[in-house]
């Protein structure tokens, strides 16, 4: 009994906190790169309302805590010998994988903080968009599957 | 109006930054009379308060003083320096350790006595210091509360010494380097971290989105809107003014940003070690 609890923790452990990186990661892909280098978002782009900039703020600060957060759960179970890096690995591309869909869902259509390039036909740039966010996720998917069946 | 006058500088400019250096100089002598008895305090506590006492005396000088009276952005470097970069290098510095350390006993135990006390427990707790701190900026840049403040050196003053003293209150709540009796868990301290960058967030887009604070009729506005933004070339005095405080909006949002996650990352990093004590960095990074 003991130690299917352990083994359920020790896949739990590596795959959670990998996928708070990934998380982390790609929100600051999307701050970095599209935001700060490619300047395709903008700061404000006056189509959405108050609650959508405080939901914004909000899942940002999110974020921020997430990545930090991540990284140091990353170094404890590494100290504990517990680090199990496929499986970190595999979360790392759920999260960020599944942030970038979220991101191009919610984010840009349903709160429509902003769009992912202000052209006449933002739509390639949002099939690209949420495609690598599905090719991620499945990569990652396919990952965890493999390394748990591997396991047992 | 258009024509604004530099003021000269006086021995009146000079006040902040020599409160800072007498800050400094204080801080220094009793840590170097604490080593001589051979008290356990670290050189790294002594780096870290001399670069926060640096940062506030670059935000306390008298240009800076001047360049944050006429422009918003000057403010809002100013605000960054003081308010968010230098105090958490201050308390780093571990000044209540060093000060409890440095008076007699019998003062120390009347200190702690004191530190104990409900009053202390509540002003010192995360939440209050959250409170103090973000929400003592929405009232100056949401109400015309900054427009008064830059009309009045006295306001002015109260402002920015605010800023400083809740600045350090927050990281000194958060961090938890120096450990009160009841201090709140990481739980809690992680959570006002969180909310301490979305609502910092949050104001720099409100301000950004509605052009707030207002600065329209003050000096500095007017100053602002004869400067050049990266944002474009102006074409008159209201835009320029509007482009300028959405300028200062935006970095206060990177570069607030910044200094959370240094903040975030203290944290942790006092975690990760505090966690098991005889944790070397080696057997993190072997090899």
């Amino acid at each position: 009994m003991e130690s299917t609890i352990n083994t359920a923790k020790a896949v739990r452990w590596p795959t959670g906190a990998g996928a708070m990186v990934g998380i982390g990661l790609m929100a600051g892909v999307d701050e970095i790169v599209f935001h700060q280098i490619l300047a395709w978002h903008h700061f404000y782009d006056g189509a959405s309302e108050t609650i959508g900039i405080m939901a914004d703020g909000f899942l940002h600060a999110f974020e921020l805590v997430l990545l930090v957060a991540g990284f140091f759960l990353l170094l404890d179970l590494r100290r504990r010998n517990m680090l199990l890096t496929k499986l970190a690995w595999a979360g790392t591309l759920v999260g960020a994988g599944g942030f970038q869909l979220f991101d191009g869902i919610v984010n840009h259509k349903l709160l429509r903080l902003h769009q992912v390039r202000y052209v006449d036909n933002v739509l390639p740039y949002d099939v690209a968009w949420n495609a690598v966010g599905l090719l991620l996720l499945g990569i990652g998917l396919i990952m965890y599957r493999r390394r748990v069946s591997n396991h047992d | 109006m258009m024509n604004i006058a530099i003021p000269e500088e006086t021995w009146q400019d000079y006040i902040p930054v020599s409160i800072v250096a007498l800050l400094g100089i204080t801080y220094l002598l009793l840590f170097l009379g604490l080593r001589r008895r051979r008290r356990n305090i670290s050189y790294w506590h002594l780096g870290s308060f001399v670069i926060g006492t640096f940062i506030l005396a670059v935000g306390m000088a008298p240009p800076m003083m001047h360049w944050g009276h006429d422009d918003i952005r000057g403010h809002m470097v100013q605000h960054l320096l003081i308010a968010m970069y230098a105090p958490i290098f201050l308390v780093l510095g571990v000044p209540l350790k060093l000060l409890l350390l440095s008076v007699p006993p019998s003062v120390a135990r009347n200190m702690t006595i004191f530190l104990k006390s409900r009053a202390i427990h509540i002003l010192s707790h995360p939440f209050t210091a959250l409170l103090l701190n973000v929400g003592g900026m929405y009232i100056l840049y949401l109400t015309p509360l900054y427009q008064l403040s830059l009309g009045s050196p006295l306001l002015h003053g109260v402002v920015h010494v605010h800023f400083v003293l809740a600045g350090c209150l927050f990281a000194w709540s958060v961090i938890g380097l120096e450990a009160l009796p009841n201090r709140p868990d990481l739980y809690v301290r992680l959570a006002v971290i969180f909310l301490s960058i979305a609502l910092h967030g949050c104001l720099c887009k409100i301000m950004y989105v509605y052009a707030l604070p207002d600065i329209t009729n003050t000096a500095a506005g007017i100053g602002a809107a004869t400067c050049k933004t990266y944002s474009g070339v102006m074409t008159g005095v209201d835009e320029g003014m509007v482009a300028a405080g959405q300028e200062a909006a935006v970095m206060m949002y990177y570069w607030g940003d910044l200094a959370e996650l240094i903040l975030l990352v203290i944290v942790f990093t006092l975690w990760f070690f505090r966690k098991q004590p005889n944790v070397r960095l080696r057997t993190v990074f072997p090899g």
